[in-house]
This record gives structure tokens, C-alpha cells and sequence, in this order.
């Protein structure tokens, strides 16, 4: 008997008015319980297109994508509180504290009370920035921002977690403690699907790799196994491979 | 229980309200942009204008009489003028010269200056015996020069006083002279009717008619002023019972003005929500987005009660004692509250889709503070529209502030009911669902 995924996408296809190609073309996609997938592609490939599908913020033009059995695209809000979004830009208010923002995204998830105290402690806590709680996010580095980012994508527990490009920007000692903490939610059970132009990011954490050009998949499959199959001994030579070498501005 | 079950309308609007204070608490700009400005503004306009109405006549107007005179003629105008209730009256004698009394008057210390000269009254009443006496004997060569002497009164007014109020009063004093001068006349008849009278009838039916006339003397009696049978009486329209003066203009329409401030912050969170990736989170939260829509518009309508309530309270308490009359809601105070939310509401809706269309905080600020300034001043917040040409009257009609402002005054000083002002609530609550409709759709595009 075969474990029904996590998440299904099916011909995925999304064109934005105005561009010549569509972003996407004919995505398919599965994604098992406890998985962490690394989504790589250079700059336009389609990747933010694609995990804003895969996180019903886009509706795509066409295709099918079924999240825990319920069809995302026709009802969005019912797998919602199910997904986790830490999108690539500090999706915080920088003049209230990292409490203040928690609360408050923790109550448009329907978490509240005592609950809601022990997650925000228990999310700062995983972070980190317990100590620092009560500060404005403005006053935070830029590598806490980041893990203050975070701790509101995890603070309701999903299931799913999406992860945009999370470590850009960030200091070696944050970028380490982030991945650790990427490593330590996926062992207890969360799945994600992580994108970032960091390579060796994606052969620490993922055991899942898609490398996407043009709107299309290239390859996917286990790092090591893809190492082994096209003959490459990093992942960036891999990428380059598939990719090509002209820049993508 | 899982979370998930209390995601919910009404618990995602209270998360919204909640946050939305927290970040105004903290927007300092915001907050004196909301508060600080408004309040400055009603206190300086007020006390500004409060002057400017006193020149033009809308309150009390300070007169000096100087009566050198000292007869009936100023005896009259004093009881006269004080029964108007419309001077602040001060009176002198000999002790003040006319020359000094014109100085005083052009030094802006009186507004207006009425000079009765010496022996004004006997001039006047001997002139109209003569008038009188030369009318029933038909003795025109009486009424020469040499006999009549002309009596003038001299009035003067302070160069700053306006031209309205100047002709009201020119207006006032021609009427109390001629009231002055029928007085006399009527007088002049009662004492000298009967006499020729009694010398006709002598003179036509014999001695022995006027002997008896003599112990029966013909008497004429004319009826007082108070019991004039013609009078001109101001009535209302309406039971008004709100005088407009500058507190009762001024302080509902700055309050307008701070009112729609509220676009600043509210744009200004807007954006920054885009700019720094919490609206894709926004939009990925569980739930109907009408919660967090509803969430924010009312942190935004709270606050600006609040502000309202203020610029109330200083209406009624801060200006008095600066010098000013008190502000009176006349009976009206919850109307006055559902106009003022409902502007608030058009600002909202305006805040809001400021926030979703403008592509910058300079862009969204500088466009606000225009349309707001734009509006106020088509509106007639800052000049009355019927001051207007007409077509800045026409193009009035668009302005939200006019609206707000027109309710008000129907309020105020037309003693409307909240039936009477319907059309300018609806208007504001047509133009705050039209700007929700296209930030919806707007937002739909972003997203």
C-alpha cells in the first residue's frame, strides 16, 4: 500500500500578463511526509513561482495541486493553517517586538491563551532570541531578523513549511544556527521545501533536490545519486551542468 | 484542542485591532500628525478667526457714544442700542472730545464711534416745533434756513471693521434718528394740534365754541414705540438655537481635517507591509481576509473617536478659557459622533487604497497631504463655500470634507436631524465602499 503524499501538484502551469513564456509549464510534483526537498534554479527559473503556488498564494492557470487530500487550489483556506510560509523578505513589523509580532501572528492561527505563551516562548527559545523578546524587531541584526523570520513561519506548527532563500544576507554564525534549527524541526517531523543559491545548504539539508530552468523541472532525486548519475562531484558543478553557464539577469 | 478551530472572524479582526494600536502607539509621526496637528490647528484658526468675526460683526460690537448733548436724544440711543444686544456700549460725557474719541476708535479700541454734539436734543426738538407750527398755520417762510437749524450726529467707525458691518450699523443709526425725529414730530403735534384746533374753531364758529373747547381741551395721545403695530422680526426656519460663530464653524471643520489625516498611518502600514514581505504573509494566514480588513478599519475609526472626542473637549473646555465662546452641540452630540465615523470611514477607505496603489511612502504622503489640503479647501473648511465663486461651488460637491462639513452645519446651525443630513452619510459610506471595491481588486492584482 502505497503512503498517500503530503503534497500532489500536477501540470502546473502559471503565465504572468505580459511575459512571452509562461513561468511555469507543466509542473509535477510530490512531496512525502517528513521530506526536505532543496528547490534549486537560477535567477527566473520559475522557483518563487512555483513555491507561491505550492503555498496558495498564486493561483495557478492551470494544474492540480492537493495538499493533506484537499484540493488547495479550489480551497485554499482549508490547508492553510496546515503550511508554513518563511518567505525571502522579513515579513515582520520592525517598530513592534518579536512578542508583539508573535502574538499577533499567532492569533490569526487560531493559537491563543497560555498556548500561545508557551509557543512564542518555545519558538524564541528554538531561535534563540528568547532573551530579546521584548525588543523592536528594528533594533535586531540582520541575522536575527532572520531567525525571528523564522520563528513566525513555525510558531503555529504546520505541517509544511516553505522556505524562501531564509539565510540571504546573514552572517556565518546565524546562517549556522538557522540550518541547525531547519535540521532539528524536519527530525521532528516537519517538511519543508527550501529554496536558496546556496549549494552547499541544500547538500547539508536536503535529501531531496529539484533543479528547475525556465519554468521546467531538469532533474531531481537524491544529491548523491544525481552526484553519481551526471558524473559531478559538487552540487554547483551539477547545477552549472543543467543550467548552463550564461548569466541570468 | 487543535488551533486551527479558533481561526476565526472575529478573533483574527481583535489580532488585527490589537496590532494595528500597538503599531500607531509607537508611530510617533503618525500620532502627532493625528493629534498634535489637528488640536494646534483648531486652537489658532479659532482664536484667529474669533477676532475676524468680531470685526465683521458676527458678535458683540464694541460702540462708544460720546455724549456732549446730555438730552433726550442720547438718552434714547443708549436704551435703544443696549435693548439690541448686539454692542458692548460705553458712554462719556464732556470728559471725552470728539477728537479724542475718533483717535481712540481708529486705534482699534472701539469699533465704532457715535458723536452727539452739545444741544443736540433742544436744536432738534425746537427745529421740529418750528417744522410743526409752520405745517398747520401754512407759514412757509418759517422753515428759512435762519429759523431751522440742521442738527448732525457723527458717527465713525474703526478702519479695520468691514464693509457689512459698517452698513448695518450707518443702517441702525439712520433708523434711530428718523425713530428719534417721528418721536419729536408726534410731540410737536400732541402739543400743538389741540391749540390750533381751539384757535380754528374760535376763529370760524365764534368765541363762545373755543370757550367751550377751552374747558374740554382736545387731547391727543399717540401709542409708545413698544406698541408698534408694524414691526420687522427675525424668525428661524428651524428651531435654531446655535449662533455660527467661530468655534461653532471652526472646530467640527478642523476636526473634519484631522479626521482625514488618519490616511497617513494608515497608507504608511500599508505600504510597509508590502515593502517588507507581511502582506505574502497576510495573505497565506487561514481564514476569511475580511478579518484582518475589518481589524484595521476599526483600530483606524477608534482612534480617530478618540480624536474627535478631543477636539470636542476643547471645544468645551481649553477655548472658553482662551477667551473664545463655548462650543454647542445643540442637543445633537450622537449625530455629530455618526457623521464624524462616517468620515472616518471614507478616510479609511481612502487610506486604504492609497496603501495598495501608491508604489511609495513619499508617493502615498505626498498624495494625501494634497488631496486632503484640496479637499478641505474646496469643502469650505477653510473658506465658506457660499464665499466660493460658483464654479468652486460646483466643484465643491465632490469633496469629501464638503460632506462631512455640510452634515455638520445642518447639525449645528440648521437644527437638521440626522434625516436631514442621509444624502452627506451616504455619499461618505458610497465613497468608502467604492475605494474598498478597488483596493479588493487591487489587492487581487498584487497578489
Amino acid at each position: 500500500m502505497s503512503l498517500q503524499p503530503l503534497l500532489r501538484a500536477e501540470a502546473l502551469v502559471k503565465r504572468y500578463a505580459g511575459m512571452g513564456q509562461p513561468a511555469v509549464k507543466s509542473f509535477d510534483f510530490e512531496l512525502q511526509r517528513g521530506e526536505f526537498v532543496g528547490l534549486l534554479g537560477p535567477n527566473g527559473a520559475g522557483k518563487t513561482t512555483t513555491i507561491s503556488m505550492l503555498s496558495t498564494l498564486v493561483r495557478p492557470d492551470s494544474g492540480q495541486i492537493s495538499i493533506l487530500g484537499s484540493d488547495a487550489i479550489k480551497s485554499p483556506r482549508s490547508v492553510r493553517f496546515s503550511l508554513g510560509v518563511v518567505p525571502q523578505e522579513l515579513a515582520l513589523y520592525p517598530t513592534l517586538t518579536l512578542r508583539e509580532n508573535l502574538t499577533f501572528w499567532g492569533r490569526l492561527y487560531g493559537v491563543r491563551g497560555s498556548l500561545l505563551k508557551q509557543r512564542i516562548q518555545q519558538s524564541s527559545d528554538f531561535v534563540g532570541l528568547a532573551e530579546v523578546l521584548d525588543q523592536t524587531i528594528a533594533t535586531y541584526s540582520g541575522g536575527m531578523k532572520r531567525r525571528a523570520n523564522l520563528a513566525a513561519g513555525i510558531l503555529h506548527q504546520p505541517e509544511l513549511l516553505f522556505l524562501d532563500e531564509p539565510t540571504v544576507g546573514i552572517d556565518a554564525q546565524s546562517r549556522h544556527q538557522i540550518l541547525d534549527n531547519l535540521r532539528q524541526l524536519n527530525r521532528d517531523g516537519m517538511t519543508m521545501v527550501y529554496t536558496t543559491h546556496y549549494m552547499e545548504e541544500v547538500h547539508q539539508l536536503c535529501s531531496r533536490v529539484i533543479i528547475v530552468d525556465a519554468g521546467e523541472i531538469v532533474t531531481q532525486g537524491d544529491v548523491a545519486q544525481l552526484l553519481s548519475q551526471y558524473e559531478c562531484t559538487h552540487l554547483e558543478d551539477l547545477f552549472l551542468k543543467l543550467t548552463g553557464n550564461q548569466l541570468r539577469d | 484542542m487543535n488551533p486551527s478551530a479558533n481561526v476565526n472572524f472575529f478573533y483574527q479582526l481583535l489580532a488585527v485591532f490589537i496590532k494595528e494600536l500597538h503599531l500607531l502607539r509607537r508611530d510617533r509621526g503618525g500620532l502627532a500628525v493625528l493629534f498634535i496637528m489637528p488640536v494646534a490647528l483648531v486652537l489658532i484658526v479659532c482664536l484667529v478667526q474669533d477676532n475676524i468675526l468680531k470685526v465683521s460683526g458676527a458678535t458683540t460690537v464694541k460702540m462708544v457714544l460720546v455724549d456732549h448733548d446730555q438730552g433726550t436724544i442720547g438718552k434714547a440711543f443708549i436704551e435703544q442700542l443696549s435693548a439690541t444686544g448686539s454692542f458692548d456700549l460705553s458712554v462719556f460725557d464732556q470728559e471725552m472730545s470728539f477728537e479724542r474719541a475718533k483717535e481712540m476708535v481708529s486705534d482699534g479700541v472701539w469699533q465704532v464711534g457715535v458723536y452727539l454734539p452739545v444741544a443736540a436734543s433742544e436744536q432738534l426738538k425746537g427745529a421740529i416745533d418750528i417744522q410743526v407750527k409752520a405745517a398747520m398755520t401754512a407759514k412757509t417762510d418759517d422753515l428759512s434756513a435762519e429759523n431751522l437749524s440742521h442738527v448732525s450726529m457723527g458717527y465713525f467707525f474703526d478702519p479695520a471693521v468691514q464693509g457689512g458691518l459698517q452698513a448695518g450699523i450707518r443702517g441702525l443709526l439712520t433708523q434711530l434718528v428718523a425713530r428719534e425725529t417721528l418721536k419729536l414730530k408726534m410731540l410737536a403735534f400732541q402739543t400743538w394740534l389741540p391749540k390750533q384746533i381751539e384757535r380754528h374753531v374760535s376763529r370760524e364758529l365764534g368765541p363762545m365754541f373755543g370757550q367751550v373747547l377751552a374747558q374740554k381741551p382736545f387731547a391727543l395721545h399717540f401709542p409708545a414705540d413698544e406698541t408698534s403695530l408694524f414691526q420687522a422680526v427675525q424668525l428661524n426656519a428651524k428651531d435654531i438655537v446655535v449662533t455660527p460663530t467661530s468655534i461653532q464653524h471652526n472646530v467640527p471643520a478642523w476636526s473634519l481635517f484631522g479626521i482625514f489625516f488618519i490616511i497617513l498611518p494608515l497608507s504608511g502600514v500599508i505600504l510597509q507591509e508590502r515593502d517588507q514581505g507581511v502582506f505574502t504573509r497576510l495573505l497565506l494566514v487561514p481564514g476569511q481576509q475580511f478579518g484582518l480588513l475589518f481589524g484595521r478599519l476599526f483600530a483606524y475609526l477608534s482612534l480617530n473617536i478618540v480624536q474627535f472626542s478631543l477636539m470636542l473637549l476643547i471645544g468645551f473646555f481649553i477655548l472658553p478659557l482662551l477667551g473664545t465662546d463655548v462650543l454647542q452641540l445643540n442637543g445633537k452630540g450622537l449625530s455629530f459622533f455618526v457623521v464624524a465615523l462616517c468620515s472616518g470611514l471614507t478616510a479609511c477607505g481612502f487610506g486604504l487604497l492609497l496603501g495598495v496603489v501608491a508604489k511609495s511612502q513619499q508617493q502615498a504622503t505626498l498624495t494625501a497631504a494634497v488631496a486632503i489640503v484640496i479637499s478641505a479647501a474646496l469643502g469650505g473648511i477653510m473658506v465658506p463655500v457660499y464665499m466660493m465663486p460658483s464654479v468652486m461651488q460646483s466643484l465643491s460637491v465632490v469633496s469629501p470634507l464638503g460632506w462631512g462639513l455640510e452634515a455638520f452645519q445642518i447639525l449645528l446651525l440648521r437644527g437638521g436631524t440626522l434625516h436631514d443630513i442621509l444624502p452627506q452619510l451616504f455619499a461618505m459610506l458610497l465613497c468608502f465602499a467604492l475605494c474598498v471595491l478597488v483596493s479588493w481588486r487591487q489587492l487581487r492584482y498584487l497578489k
